[in-house]
């Protein structure tokens, strides 16, 4: 085994990391914070113009074709910038689901779009009603015609189509890719507690072409699965990103806040913390490096369980490594002016979606029961 | 990234596999099995069936006579032993071989060398003191140098196999104060050395390992000197630098897992075997996840030191987490025994037991385990001094 980056990803690293060091300071994101989009269309066309929004895509269909280790590399360093554009819906696991599961005609009328980022696709999977699990969706497609509520979609308020998932009149799985002005669909677009921002999608009687539907009705509900563990796995990524530059904040606040006539950093109480956080950051990069590794396994429970391990161990190392800065920054870290609690925010979210540490412990026991 | 065992890595494991099915005697593995003692003659069977294979010295370079394998091939090594059951390679072996290649005079390299990979020498390692634990550098152990010899006088502790041990490597001091940079010397001493007392020491499992060793007038030849005199803090430090790099106790962790889901399939609870009931059953998945965060931990460490990079201060901590995964799982291996866990019969783990308690797996044995299990995180460097030396590093205040 090696996990030495190549020239190449090296490269792409750097560039990342320029973007987030020149263009993405904690003022310019407070400030698109604040604006009606939530994000800046500019920032988004310049990761259309790196490639980045293509990086999965095909070289035919406008994209990089490249693959999990590249979207791991992005990943950790957009989690370092806590950078806010929709990347992980529209660049990561539309591009999974519709290269796995669009026709050629699909791909070739979508696919291009994503690249060029005019493009934006959200998954709309989880349901007032549901607690991650899609067995429970109530969505229907029934007569051609969708009905139901979708919740929490990610990168739902700005999106321009839907893939919607739902349950057929049979109780099988479909995936549609909708139009997001298409009648019958309502958008209602707000922020979440990381300030991403999210929509809830109602669908009320929404006519449905064959040519929106994706893949072989038989094979959805994997293709789902397939979209949620790329998803997922960016997940695991960014966190680790999110959580490096966490830590390195939360070290530098110990060496420089003074109390007692002498650094904080001194006490050994806060020393042995700190040690702590340098593991749990240690260990959630080895995880999310497992997603990059097994996320397009051939063998699908291979995948899951390795998806469910990283999935299940980011949250758990996330909420250790945000807790213990938020108590080492001290009254500060209470604040919404201190950087602390943005990152520790967007840990949180990151284990509330799509499936949180608890929810992948059962699912990933599940999947030793079923697939030793 | 290649993120996958290579085709050449995969085909090492199966070669060691095919080794332990054909070489690993059945009498050792039963014992290995069911956590039955051990005795100096079976580590010195193993240690001569492995090196009659060809592999002596997994650790050492092959200028020495060792394998030259990678960090990798010793990893793969070290788990498909944990996982046949095959006895433990000597620890100390790693600790002596190293330093005497490393700063041995050719004389000493020749004299000793050959006959450590096979037990012909048992070597233990005299650190520890009454006075000097986790503080090693306050040792007391004092050696003077009185024409041809050094005369030593003082009390090592915690002397794992002392009574086994042909001879011990010591830390000693040349001066009586001073920096321990400037003031000890690192000095091999022939435990059948008049003035030498061996006393044991009983460990909370009932079981004797551990010894205090006594030094009184020890008369020790100045050749026998490692390093130059005064120096043996580096020659000390370097040896802690070796121990570093091993193996994360990745073999120990695997097989205690498989110990683990064994337990919980067989034992019942309610009709049901205890692996379905979630509180066992969560434990378990967690280990399994915690285990594969540590194991890619461990080997992006060893791909960075292989490629020469600075490994940093995470190295130093693997230990940690490590241990930390060890002693949870020996935990629940006790709590899985159930009302059984609170029997033990020591002598029941003993080659020579004719009685008619079980001297299985876990019908003994489970809860002395966990006890035992206690030391690893004492040894070695406590976790909590490995933190103030790692946080050090980290702050640099």
């Amino acid at each position: 085994m090696n996990f030495s980056l190549t020239d190449e990803q090296q490269m792409l690293v750097d560039s990342l990391d320029r973007f987030i060091e020149n263009d993405y300071s904690f003022a310019s994101r407070r400030a698109l914070i604040a604006s009606s989009l939530g994000y800046s269309r500019d920032h988004w066309r310049f990761l259309a113009e790196m490639g980045l929004l293509g990086l999965t895509i095909p070289e035919a269909q406008g994209g990089m074709g490249k693959g999990a280790q590249e979207t791991y590399l992005v990943m950790r360093s957009l989690g370092r910038g806590l950078v806010l554009e929709p990347y992980i819906p529209s660049a990561v696991v539309a591009p999974a689901i519709l290269t796995r599961g669009g026709s050629a005609a699909q791909q070739a009328q979508w696919l291009p779009g994503i690249a060029s980022g005019d493009l934006q696709i959200a998954l709309a999977v989880d349901e007032p009603d549901t607690h991650y699990d899609p067995q429970d969706m109530q969505t229907r497609l029934a007569g051609g015609r969708l009905n139901g509520r979708k919740s929490v979609v990610l990168g739902g308020a700005s999106a321009d189509r839907f893939i919607v998932a739902a349950r057929d009149a049979n109780g099988g799985f479909v995936l549609a890719c909708i139009d997001a002005r298409a009648p019958g669909v309502v958008v209602e677009a707000y922020s979440n507690i990381d300030n991403q921002r999210s929509a809830e999608v109602s669908l009320t009687e929404v006519a449905i072409s064959a040519d929106e539907l994706l893949g072989a009705p038989a094979d959805s509900l994997e293709l789902l699965e397939w979209g949620l563990d790329h998803g997922r796995a960016a997940l695991c990524a960014e966190s680790v990103g999110v959580m490096e530059l966490l830590y390195a904040k939360t070290l530098d606040y110990m060496k420089t806040r003074v109390q007692f006539k002498k650094a904080i950093g001194s006490n050994q109480a806060l020393q042995h913390r700190a040690v702590e956080m340098m593991l749990s950051v240690e260990q959630a990069q080895s995880v999310a490096l497992l997603t990059a590794a097994h996320v397009a396994h051939p063998q699908a429970s291979v995948r899951q369980k390795a998806i469910s391990t990283a999935k299940a161990q980011v949250g758990h190392y996330g909420r250790h490594i945000g807790e213990a800065a938020i108590q080492i920054s001290g009254g500060m870290g209470m604040t919404d002016e201190f950087e602390a609690g943005h990152y520790f925010k967007r840990l949180l979210a990151i284990d509330l979606t799509w499936g949180d540490s608890a929810y992948h412990l059962q699912r990933y026991i599940s999947l030793e029961e079923n697939h030793p | 990234m290649e993120l996958f065992e290579t085709p050449q890595e995969q085909a090492f494991r199966e070669e060691v596999r095919v080794f332990l099915k054909d070489k690993l005697p059945d009498t050792l593995r039963h014992r290995v099995q069911n956590m039955l003692r051990l005795e100096r003659e079976d580590f010195v069977r193993w240690h001569n069936i492995v090196a009659d294979h060809g592999w002596t010295g997994p650790n050492w370079p092959k200028a020495y006579g060792g394998t030259g394998w990678n960090a990798m091939q010793r990893k793969i090594f070290d788990e498909e032993c944990f996982m046949a059951y095959a006895p433990r390679l000597i620890p100390h072996v790693n600790m002596i071989c190293p330093v005497l290649q490393r700063y041995g005079t050719p004389a000493q390299k020749e004299r000793f060398l050959p006959r450590i990979w096979r037990l012909q020498d048992w070597w233990c390692q005299g650190y520890s003191e009454p006075g000097a634990g986790s503080d090693l550098a306050s040792l007391k152990t004092r050696a003077e140098r009185q024409g041809k010899h050094y005369i030593v006088n003082g009390q090592k502790i915690w002397t794992t196999w002392a009574h086994w041990a042909d001879w011990i490597f010591c830390l000693v001091r040349t001066k009586a104060d001073g920096k321990p940079q400037e003031s000890i010397s690192f000095l091999l001493i022939d435990m059948k050395t008049p003035g030498i007392t061996v006393r044991p020491i009983i460990s909370i499992d009932g079981v004797h390992d551990l010894n205090e060793v006594f030094f009184d007038n020890v008369e020790v030849p100045v050749e026998n000197l490692v390093g130059e005199e005064h120096q043996g803090w580096t020659v000390a430090k370097f040896l802690l630098g070796h121990e570093r790099t091993e193996l994360g106790g990745l073999g120990f962790c695997k097989r205690t897992l498989a110990y683990l889901k064994h337990a919980a399939a067989r034992k019942t609870l309610r009709g049901k075997p205890l692996s379905e009931h979630p509180h066992v059953r969560d434990r378990i998945a967690r280990f399994e996840m915690e285990l594969q965060a540590h194991e890619w931990t461990f080997l992006r460490v060893v791909s960075q030191d292989e490629a020469g990079k600075d490994v940093g201060p995470v190295a130093s901590v693997l230990k940690i987490r490590s241990t930390e995964l060890q002693q949870a799982m020996t935990a629940l291996m006790m709590e899985l025994a159930g009302p059984q866990g609170v029997r033990y019969v020591n002598a029941a783990r003993e080659a020579d037991w004719s009685g008619s308690l079980p001297g299985d797996l876990f019908g003994n044995a489970l809860v002395a385990h966990y006890l035992d299990w206690r030391k690893v995180t004492i040894f070695g460097g406590t976790t909590e001094v490995q933190k103030n030396i790692v946080s050090k590093s980290l702050l640099s205040l």
